[in-house]
């Protein structure tokens, strides 16, 4: 039997030899495919796919054709707007955008994951690129659309493709390492893996008409890139599905346009963040697309080493504010029933700010994320280590709460919980050590404490054997 | 009639069991019993959440608003599935029909049981309201029959009022989390059974870390699951049983665990921790930490 690194490495290397022959990509492209035939750009940092929404099974029994057909077209239009949106975002340097729509049959996000992880129209994606995919359901009734979207986000990892394998084993794990005060053991957390279902919204057809309406506005087609040269518009339309791979051009303030495959129209877009702005408003997940999509490209480039089978282009310099930027705008939005979605903004902004060492700001945003989300342990383990790297720095004089006690509240609610255990043992141990025992901080019974811990970690490393 | 049937047939019986064994030896993860009004072929194994027939609000409340209630019942279920991280599976039933309390007996909530359904979940119309039922599975069998718990049925209701349809279905059942605190709850009971179950140190273990995190998240579920000021969502005294339910099963756990001379694991720190192992220190949180945070 192959081991798996040997299957890995076999996985990576057969990737390097794709696309040292496949053609250069452009930074960032766009394109519609078939749901049944996946595909993306295997030259971009990162993609994203929106998928046509699917219907529910209210309509399972409609007897009235048309109705289901209007959903399904609606949907297809959503996800053409998604897209277009997608170009006029913060882009972070290299990204494709490939709508998905229904051809021959619908299908489900499983259905388009596992096509793009054991490849399908393009190569299997390869190790450390983005896959960003909005799925969800659609129900219209009279006047109004009603939405549910989901998100699902990850850098591809090393494993060899196999389709009877559940999708989390191709992400890479996503961690927090933080090493502690007077050079300290690494503390570390586990983020949650990106899979959020939002609250229902609702967009009635005259709002659609009029964010239609902005979209064709700002992407009209120039011959050239300038404001005055001629332009012809690029709309929607349902019986004439446009494919095309677009590029940064002119510091990213227009994107050339080229058709793609069997033609399609060909100029320059001027890019207008403030497009968005009306569907973001009904839309609010979209504010966090942009956000997670800059939280992994920040991350990737962070990450990227020379040992990489593929190379992407970094991140621009200012990803990590727009990141954060899009991420608090999603924040601030008002929804209601999107706490975990709120939670796990919160959490990566602290994140963010944890890795350019503001751990003032990362506490705040990881009580924030324990405020929105009291029962889940990551948060807790995360401001724990926040905790942590301000309570017991020489001359740090900022509050903070005591490091045990986040760390013991995240053993507490999730008891399976190694890594968190692993904290509270570092963190006791720099007590012991260093002798120092900082206000609010309780370094009594150290070794009884340190005992306690060490032996629920052999228990977890026995069964781990 | 039963709501819920084997699969049999008299004729050919013997050759079908011939048939059937074979089967179960070669495809173990395929043997399963039907469940009545669903489309079997489509049940995976594994915990379920069975949505039962709307088909009788049609007359009551007309189609339109029925599958504008469909709807949003769907985008509720997806959401609470995801914020499950999707442990159990959900599965529409458009014939089955879903009853009345007493029709969940313990024979047939045993099968139920047996076919890991968590969750059972109906709508009837009553006067302006809509009713919702929840039959949760292992609290019914495990707690009301098979521990005989009176205060807690596993049979809820929840009220919603027909006209809020018309308002928009994600208005419906918004801000309302009575689905993750059931589900969340239905799935502790049953890690919970699974470690009282098991004889191996280390699995069992692993059981009741999984029981407990479930327990917690139920009580986490708590206060977004309580009813309005207008008396919608679920009954009062339902709400607090469930409530109790949750706050005293994570205690149990937390409890068995320290009792159980084999276990290593890291309630154990907690209980360190804390100094003590009284009732005021296995709740999921305390509150001294909990207030810090915000």
């Amino acid at each position: 039997m192959i081991s798996s690194d040997i299957r890995s490495t076999f996985f990576a290397g057969c990737l390097a030899m794709v696309c040292a022959f496949w053609p250069a990509t452009p930074s960032h492209a766009g394109a519609i495919a078939s749901c049944d035939a996946p595909f993306v750009f295997e030259g971009s940092a990162a993609n994203i796919v929106p998928i046509e929404y699917l219907a529910t099974s209210a309509e399972t029994h409609e007897r009235e054709g048309s109705r289901l057909g209007k959903i399904q077209e609606t949907a297809q239009h959503l996800a053409w707007l998604m897209k277009l949106d997608s170009w006029h975002q913060p882009t972070y340097g290299s990204l494709g955008a490939v709508a998905h729509v229904f051809n021959q049959r619908r299908c489900t996000g499983d259905d388009v994951l596992m096509g793009l992880i054991v490849g399908s129209d393009s190569p299997p994606i390869p190790p450390g690129q983005i896959l960003l995919m909005l799925e969800g359901k659609i129900f219209i009734e009279g006047e109004e659309i009603f939405l549910q979207s989901r998100l699902r986000g990850f850098r591809r990892n090393m494993e060899f493709p196999d389709r009877r394998r559940p999708f989390t084993r191709y992400m890479i794990a996503e961690s927090v390492e933080a090493a502690l005060p007077n050079e300290g053991a690494a503390l570390a957390a586990a983020l949650p893996v990106i899979d959020v279902t939002f609250a229902p919204r609702a967009i009635t057809e005259a709002e659609l008409d009029e964010i239609d309406e902005s979209f064709v506005g700002a992407s009209a087609i120039h011959q050239a890139p300038s404001d005055e040269s001629p332009a012809s518009s690029l709309r929607f339309g349902h019986d004439r599905p446009q494919a095309f791979s677009v590029q940064l051009v002119e510091g990213g303030d227009w994107i050339k346009v080229a058709g793609h495959r069997s033609g399609g129209p060909t100029g320059f877009i001027r890019t207008n963040p403030e497009v968005s702005e009306f569907l973001h408003a009904k839309l609010p997940e979209l504010d966090f697309v942009n956000g997670i999509l800059g939280f992994f490209r920040v991350r990737q480039t962070m990450n990227a080493g020379p040992d990489d089978p593929v190379s992407f282009r970094p991140a621009p310099p200012g990803a990590a504010k727009h990141a954060r930027a899009s991420l608090q705008r999603f924040l601030d939005r008002e929804t209601i029933g999107d706490d975990d979605a709120k939670a796990l903004a919160s959490a990566l902004i602290g994140v963010l700010d944890g890795q350019s060492g503001e751990w003032k700001a990362a506490r705040d945003a990881f009580a924030a994320a324990v405020a929105t989300a009291p029962y889940r342990s990551e948060y807790r383990n995360l401001l724990g280590i926040a905790d942590a790297q301000l309570c017991c720095s020489e001359g740090t004089e900022i509050a903070s709460g005591d490091p045990a006690h986040a760390f013991v509240d995240a053993i507490s609610i999730d008891p399976e919980n190694p890594t968190a255990l692993r904290n509270l043992d570092a963190f006791l141990s720099l007590l012991a050590t260093t002798g120092q025992s900082p206000e609010g901080i309780d370094a009594s019974r150290l070794n009884e404490r340190q005992g306690a811990v060490r032996k629920a970690l052999s228990g977890f490393e026995e069964q781990s054997r | 009639m039963a709501l819920v049937t084997l699969k049999t047939s008299h004729h050919a019986i013997g050759l079908a069991c011939i048939i059937l064994t074979g089967f179960m030896l070669i495809f173990p993860q395929n043997a399963q019993a039907r469940i009545e009004g669903c489309d079997n072929a489509s049940l995976q194994d594994g915990d379920k959440i069975v949505i039962g027939s709307m088909n009788d609000l049609v007359g009551s409340i007309g189609t339109r608003r029925t599958r504008a209630m469909i709807a949003a019942f769907e985008m509720k279920f997806d959401k609470a599935r995801s914020e499950l991280h999707r442990e159990a599976g959900v599965f529409y039933c458009g014939d089955r029909l879903v009853r009345e309390s007493d029709d969940y007996s313990a024979s047939i909530v045993e099968i139920l049981n047996d076919e890991e359904v968590l969750l059972e979940v109906g709508a009837r119309a009553e006067d302006s309201d809509l009713v919702i039922t929840y039959i949760v599975v292992p609290i019914r069998h495990y707690a009301f029959f098979g521990g005989h718990q009176p205060l807690i049925e596993g049979y809820h209701e929840a009220l919603y009022e027909k006209s809020r349809i018309d308002e928009g279905l994600e208005h419906l059942f918004r801000a309302n989390a009575e689905l993750r605190l059931m589900a969340a709850l239905a799935l502790a009971l049953r890690y919970e059974k699974l470690a009282e179950a098991e004889s191996s140190t280390e699995d069992r273990q692993a059981f009741m870390h999984r029981s407990r995190a479930f327990y917690c998240d139920a009580v986490g579920s708590i206060n977004d699951a309580a009813p309005s000021d207008d008396l919608l969502g679920l009954l009062e005294e339902d709400w607090r049983a469930l409530g109790a339910f949750a706050e005293a099963g994570a205690r149990r756990l937390f409890q068995t665990a320290l009792n159980d001379p084999a276990y290593a694991g890291s309630l154990a720190v907690v209980a360190l921790e804390r100094g003590g192992a009284d009732d005021s220190d296995l709740g999921c949180l305390l509150t001294a930490s909990s207030e810090d945070d915000q």
